[in-house]
């Protein structure tokens, strides 16, 4: 069977069958383990990232909710990532 | 008192197999949220029993008993968002979700921060499709069905709902049981799907369209028979083949448009068909408000019908459409987006 392919700022990885059959709890967590693999960074790195964009969103969200045109509020857009193996310099 | 059994008390839950055609026991917070018709499923039988007309006579002979039980049959959703960021692969689509897999689509999830969405391609030809174990409560029983390949059909005959069909097959191994409907526990009972009213329709530059309805089929091949005789239930399952997918849309007849035969509030489909017109880029985008909306999308297409219609007074024409792939092992003929 084919699995899940999750896609986190240009990041792409997959969920197995038998994760995505689990829990939500589990398949997050292979998620998170996952992406912390493919970058090189720690788990709690990917989850400040994440908490980071959160933030980010919801006060983008904020601005154009508090203007009276919100295409007067430039688009939000994250960079791709680029695992730490493949940047160099900062291993 | 027992009362009788009546339909209403219908549900159906649904998982991914991890194995083809072997039960995965959906559990009740697997429900998916079906809509009337409800479905009425007919076991049917690879070798139905029969044993044919009697020698010298005109009578038929005692049947033998029947084997490899199956299910050929429908069923019916709203397609709705999660009314919430897709933000992990656990979020998924409500309802539809599964049975989109079953239907042969590869699922993919963006979980930038708000740009979340879950995008549904079709599996390539050499990749392993997705089957699904679907059981349903009905009628005051419960009948379990693996083994599930599905096909798929999106249909909008006015500005209500539209309606997602999944026409099924999958093997019966277990027999119908009397069980009462449990407690099913449905994703995101509260967000409301949206309507076909303010579609966003757009067919090549074609977007000022008075579009009545449209009715999308996969033509998904999903029904061929593995008849297995090495086997005690004598039957493997089915084999998915190919797509067809066609959208036929009834919109009012527009001056004919010069070339490039498309413009934003004319067309003429004549021209387009005549000219076999590729690389028209068609989309559908039913729901306005972010994290509930859908959109059908051909990536490319052509128009390869032209039908007039009358409605009273009112000059239609049905155009049928054909999205195409790009070469060989190519698949981005068609994607369906929740975002």
């Amino acid at each position: 069977m084919s699995g899940v392919t999750v896609v986190w700022r240009g990041v792409a990885i997959s969920i197995p069958p038998e994760i995505e059959s689990e829990t939500a709890e589990v398949t997050e967590a292979y998620e998170l383990a996952s992406f912390a693999k493919a970058l090189g960074w720690t788990a709690e790195e990917v989850l400040a990232e994440r908490a980071r964009e959160a933030e980010a969103v919801a006060a983008h969200r904020a601005a154009m909710a508090s203007v009276e045109n919100p295409k007067d509020v430039p688009p939000l857009a994250f960079p791709d990532l680029t695992p730490r193996a493949t940047r160099g310099g900062d291993q | 008192m027992s009362s009788a059994k009546h339909t209403e008390a219908a549900g159906v839950t649904t998982k991914i197999e991890t194995t083809y055609n072997t039960d995965v026991t959906p559990a009740t917070t697997d429900a998916v949220r079906i809509i009337k018709p409800f479905v009425t499923l007919t076991p049917q039988w690879a070798y139905d029993g029969a044993r044919g007309i009697a020698n010298g006579g005109f009578g038929r002979h005692v049947r033998q008993t029947p084997t490899g039980r199956f299910i050929n049959s429908s069923i019916r959703m709203e397609g709705k968002g999660r009314g919430a960021a897709y933000s992990s692969s656990a979020v998924e689509v409500p309802d539809v979700h599964r049975w989109l897999r079953a239907a042969g689509f590869v699922a993919t999830v963006t979980t930038t921060g708000g740009s979340e969405k879950w995008d549904f391609t079709p599996t390539t030809g050499t990749g392993t499709p997705a089957s699904v174990t679907s059981w349903f409560y009905g009628q005051g029983e419960l009948l379990k069905v693996a083994g599930i390949y599905a096909n798929l059909k999106i249909t909008a005959q006015n500005t209500g709902i539209p309606v997602w069909e999944f026409p099924f097959a999958g093997t019966m191994a277990t027999d119908p049981a009397d069980t009462s409907l449990p407690s099913l526990t449905y994703t995101v009972p509260t967000v409301v799907p949206p309507t076909a009213t303010g579609t966003t329709f757009t067919l090549g530059n074609f977007t000022g369209g008075v579009v009545r309805s449209f009715a999308f089929d996969l033509g998904r091949v999903f029904d061929t028979p593995r008849v297995n005789l090495n086997s005690s239930a004598g039957h493997a399952g089915f084999q998915p083949g190919p797509r067809d997918p066609v959208l036929e849309c009834v919109v009012e007849t527009t001056a004919l448009q010069g070339s490039p035969y498309h413009a934003s509030t004319a067309i003429d489909p004549y021209q387009l068909q005549k000219n076999a017109t590729s690389g028209l880029a068609f989309s559908l985008v039913v729901g306005g408000t972010q994290y509930n909306r859908w959109k059908l999308i051909f990536t490319q297409c052509q128009v390869v019908g032209v039908e007039p219609v009358e409605e009273g007074s009112a000059s239609l024409r049905k155009l049928t459409i054909r999205p195409y792939v790009v070469g060989d092992q190519d698949d981005s003929d068609l994607i369906v987006r929740f975002d």
